[in-house]
């Protein structure tokens, strides 16, 4: 749609307006960015040296990130990336398999268990994070990888999703394939998953993003340091009177670009659906 | 369609199955639990209500209810009318507005945990900036998380930081939703900018502000990450939310029972916000 | 009184050229439909005279005022569209009383002039309800009265029973050629559907590729189309064309067959022209050119064949049943007064 009769004034308090805001959120990533890359001895900044050197370092290395190499670190990260990976792929499986039922099936007890997916997703993780511990507990799984993946794996916004697509395709392009004779679980694989590739980057980023948003069941179900994720590791560093400032700066760097890369390489899928009105 | 009688739930099954005992039986349990203690040889006893009571009459819990309250009285109306704000400056095209909108949700991808020690960096007064830009421009170096009076505040600016982004997308849904044509009858009819907005735009975008506040309101309810990391609840349990003592109860006090009526409080409050956020989906014509 | 003037009125979107060049008046009172295939401009060109889009050059004014650089609210046009438009949130009063409680009218004039055109529209009984509890058809009623009760200068309409089914769009369109003629506003009206434009219309524009092809009467573009493309939209079924060239007072075409031409026509042998003929002015004579029927399509009342002639296919559309088969000769047979000759390369008619 074209805006006619528009104002330049109002054109430019618009660019000034969303300047300002982006400008507000990119500033604190960029300057840890570059903090990440000062040396040691540069990074504390005095409040009375405001300048243009409070954000630009005087010569930039990768000595805090080669420090990081022989800590705890890598392992946090190996164990967030292999943690949301899973998460990921089992999550799109899981969720797209009811989703699909969800669609193309007529059964008993349809609305009432679509209600049950509707409210979970309506009830925030994080409101029985207390009693799936003591449940998770009791299970023996305290402190172990599937205490971090298999609770989040179902997850009633990506079944929704899923439904929503697959309700999209006509049943007749299903019911061709029953009269040529394919069972379901071949319609799935091979019709209607290939169908809904962008759907699954919409539900894999928004698998992803639950686990890596993830702070307190980490902290309560895997704490131990052989299966912290990257966000507990680093929490657990910052109690402000370390010496490793530069180390803290650029584990956090780390963490932010995992999340922020795979984010900035879905996030057109992900938002045009959300957009389109795939949520409501 | 004819199917055999199974292969629904056996499609169904393995998601129900997750549903079911990570999402549902948490809350009977959470329930349940309320109802028991730890007693000093460490097996778990029924107590009755004997956690409620305790917690009725703990005046920590009562201020962290209170805090939990200001928290979301400020946070939830603040994050829907910046989020608002954002959509309808993102909204019409423009040019370049694509790469506002990306680095304008960026901050989703930012997790919770590493967004607040980001900012515990970016906020402190010998490693991070702002202070030094607010000694310059003549304000004065602040606190911020350090004291009593500035770090709920502080905890809320970081969140809306995180937050708005996100809630800007579902409210950028609703605008696109709305039929241009409607706007462009209305410009016919002879109203104004202004009165387009407030008679068209801000009418129909009723039900996604309403999801969004509430949405936001059960998440907010249950902030955590950003007091764990920065404050402890503190300063002198300024920022001390319900969310926080539930944590405490279990984990510095190793009292499970009075963990879990923390949660199932807070739980109740949640199902009550999700009853609402069913009642305001439905359509204007459905209640007419 | 309401006339409007368009003058040499261009519109592009980046490097894609919409309009190119429109004049155009309409006279007080009238109603003009424009005509064309999708993407011709003709929506675009309504959306100029509306206000929704700013033109690039070229200038609209209606009743002698340039309204050209003005927004909407500034020009006193009503308009009806293609979906409504119905405000979802308010009642069908509230939808038909909107632009008064705008322009600041009091509760009593805005009710009795709601009131009147529910009337006219018979929307007495649906006023409280909301849009997502009417019809389709009712919707159109609404989005009609929110029109009249502004007892606007131009009244513009864009498709607007092109989401209706055939019965309830024909039902339509009489109401709407009916309160035409009891209003006696100008009217501009959008259509794709050259039955609607030649029914209601006083006068019909035909666009193609931005540009006016020709505009006048609907009975005088029917048998007088300027070129091919307004011989060949308007109609249905379509004007026959034949290939071919010109001879000695006869036509030939591409493969040979002779075919008649306008009485006393006489234009330079050799020509490349194409031959038009509609449906309804071919049928079967004692002396004529022949063809073979290939399809009989009885419709009740018409029987409309295919029959191949000169190679190619011709619509043959008679007014009585027939008894006929795929397969049999016909002699076929066209009065010279119905015989169309336009020129190959450029389409323009060769004769009055």
């Amino acid at each position: 749609m074209d805006t006619p009769f528009r104002s330049p004034l109002a054109l430019m308090l618009r660019y000034g307006l969303l300047s300002i805001l982006a400008f507000m959120v990119v500033c604190p990533l960029a300057w840890l960015a570059l903090a990440s890359l000062r040396p040691q001895a540069e990074i504390f900044q005095p409040v009375s040296e405001f300048g243009w050197h409070t954000f630009i370092p005087s010569r930039l290395t990768l000595d805090n990130y080669r420090a990081l190499w022989n800590g705890d670190f890598p392992l946090a990260v190996k164990n967030s990336v292999f943690v949301a990976f899973m998460t990921v792929v089992f999550g799109i499986v899981v969720n797209a398999l009811a989703g699909f039922a969800f669609a193309a099936f007529d059964f008993r007890g349809k609305n009432l268990l679509f209600l049950l997916v509707i409210i979970s997703f309506m009830m925030p993780f994080e409101a029985i994070v207390l009693p799936l511990y003591v449940m998770i507990r009791a299970f023996g799984w305290a402190n172990s990888y599937q205490a971090l993946i298999v609770p989040e794996i179902a997850n009633g916004m990506v079944i929704f999703l899923f439904r929503q697509f697959f309700a999209s395709i006509p049943r007749d392009f299903y019911e061709a394939a029953r009269v040529d004779g394919a069972s379901w679980l071949y319609i799935f694989t091979r019709i209607a998953m290939p169908l809904s590739w962008p759907t699954i980057a919409t539900s894999g980023l928004m698998l992803f993003l639950a686990q890596w948003d993830s702070f307190f069941w980490p902290v309560v179900a895997a704490s131990a340091p052989d299966y912290a994720v990257v966000q507990v590791a680093i929490a657990r560093n910052i109690n402000f009177e370390q010496n490793d400032w530069g180390g803290l700066f650029a584990s956090t760097n780390i963490a932010i670009l995992l999340g922020t890369i795979p984010f900035l390489l879905i996030q057109r899928f992900y938002v045009r659906t959300l957009i389109s009105g795939g949520i409501k | 369609m004819i199917s055999s009688r199974w292969t629904p739930y056996l499609f169904l099954a393995p998601a129900l199955a997750g549903l079911l005992i990570f999402r549902l039986i948490p809350i009977v349990v959470a329930a349940g639990g309320s109802l028991t203690g730890v007693s000093l040889m460490g097996d778990m006893r029924f107590v009755g209500l004997e956690n409620f009571e305790y917690l009725m009459t703990d005046p920590e819990f009562w201020s962290s209810l209170n805090i939990t309250l200001l928290f979301n009285v400020i946070i939830n109306p603040l994050q829907l009318a910046v989020a608002f704000g954002l959509a309808l400056l993102v909204f019409r095209p423009l040019r370049g507005v694509w790469l506002y909108r990306t680095l304008l949700v960026l901050p989703m991808a930012v997790s919770t945990g590493i967004s607040a020690v980001l900012f515990g960096l970016f906020l402190d007064g010998n490693l991070g900036p702002l202070n030094g830009f607010l000694e310059w421009i003549g304000i004065g170096a602040q606190p911020f998380h350090r004291s009593a009076d500035q770090a709920l505040y502080t905890l809320i600016g970081i969140a809306t930081w995180k937050g708005a982004g996100y809630w800007m997308l579902f409210l950028l849904a609703g605008l696109y939703s709305i039929p241009s044509t409607v706007h462009e009858a209305a410009a016919i009819d002879g109203a104004s900018a202004w009165q387009r907005f407030r008679h068209v735009t801000l009418p129909l975008m009723r039900k996604p502000m309403a999801f969004v506040l509430v949405a936001d309101t059960a998440i907010n309810f249950l902030f955590f990450a950003p007091v764990y990391i920065l404050t402890s609840g503190g300063p002198s349990g300024s920022t001390s939310v319900l969310m926080f003592q539930a944590y405490r109860a279990a984990f510095t006090f190793s009292d499970i029972g009075r963990s879990l009526a923390v949660s199932t409080i807070l739980l109740a409050i949640i199902l009550v916000i999700v009853v609402l956020e069913f009642r305001l989906l439905r359509s204007p014509e459905e209640r007419a | 009184m309401s006339t409007m003037t368009i003058d040499n009125l261009r519109k592009s979107f980046g490097a894609t050229e919409i309009l190119r060049g429109i004049d155009l008046d309409v006279a007080d009172g009238e109603f003009v439909a424009l005509v064309g295939p999708s993407g011709c401009g003709k929506s675009t060109l309504l959306r100029l005279i509306a206000g929704l889009e700013e033109a690039s050059s070229g200038s609209i004014s209606i009743d002698g005022r340039d309204v050209t650089r003005l927004p909407p609210k500034g020009r006193d046009v009503a308009m009806v569209f293609q979906n409504y438009a119905l405000y979802p949130h308010l009642t069908v009063r509230a939808n038909m009383g909107f632009s008064l409680k705008l322009r600041g009218d009091d509760k009593a004039t805005i009710d009795s002039k709601v009131t009147d055109a529910a009337a006219v529209l018979g929307l007495d009984a649906l006023l409280e309800r909301y849009p997502g509890q009417l019809s389709g058809g009712q919707r159109q009623r609404v989005a009609t009265g929110r029109a009249i009760v502004r007892d606007p200068k131009l009244f513009l309409f864009d498709e607007p029973l092109s989401n209706l089914d055939a019965k309830l769009r024909a039902q339509m369109r009489t109401e709407i050629k009916a309160l035409h003629q009891r209003l006696k506003n100008t009217m501009i009206y959008v259509t794709h559907d050259q039955i609607e434009a030649m029914t209601l219309a006083d006068r019909i524009v035909v666009m193609q590729a931005g540009r006016i092809e020709q505009q006048g009467a609907p009975l005088d573009l029917y048998d007088r189309p300027a070129n091919a493309f307004v011989g060949g939209f308007l109609g249905s079924p379509a004007m026959n064309f034949v290939k071919g060239i010109l001879g000695s007072g006869l036509f030939l075409a591409e493969d040979g067959t002779q075919l008649p031409v306008p009485d006393g026509f006489d234009a330079e042998q050799g020509r490349s022209v194409l031959w038009g003929v509609r449906p309804e002015a071919i049928g079967p004579v004692d002396q004529g050119f022949s063809g073979v029927v290939e399809v009989v399509e009885p419709t009740g009342p018409d029987t409309q064949l295919l029959v191949r002639v000169a190679g190619q296919p011709l619509v043959v559309l008679m007014h009585k049943r027939m008894r006929v088969s795929p397969g049999d000769q016909m002699t076929l047979g066209v009065q010279g007064a119905d015989i169309h000759l336009f020129d190959a390369a450029d389409g323009r008619r060769l004769h009055l």
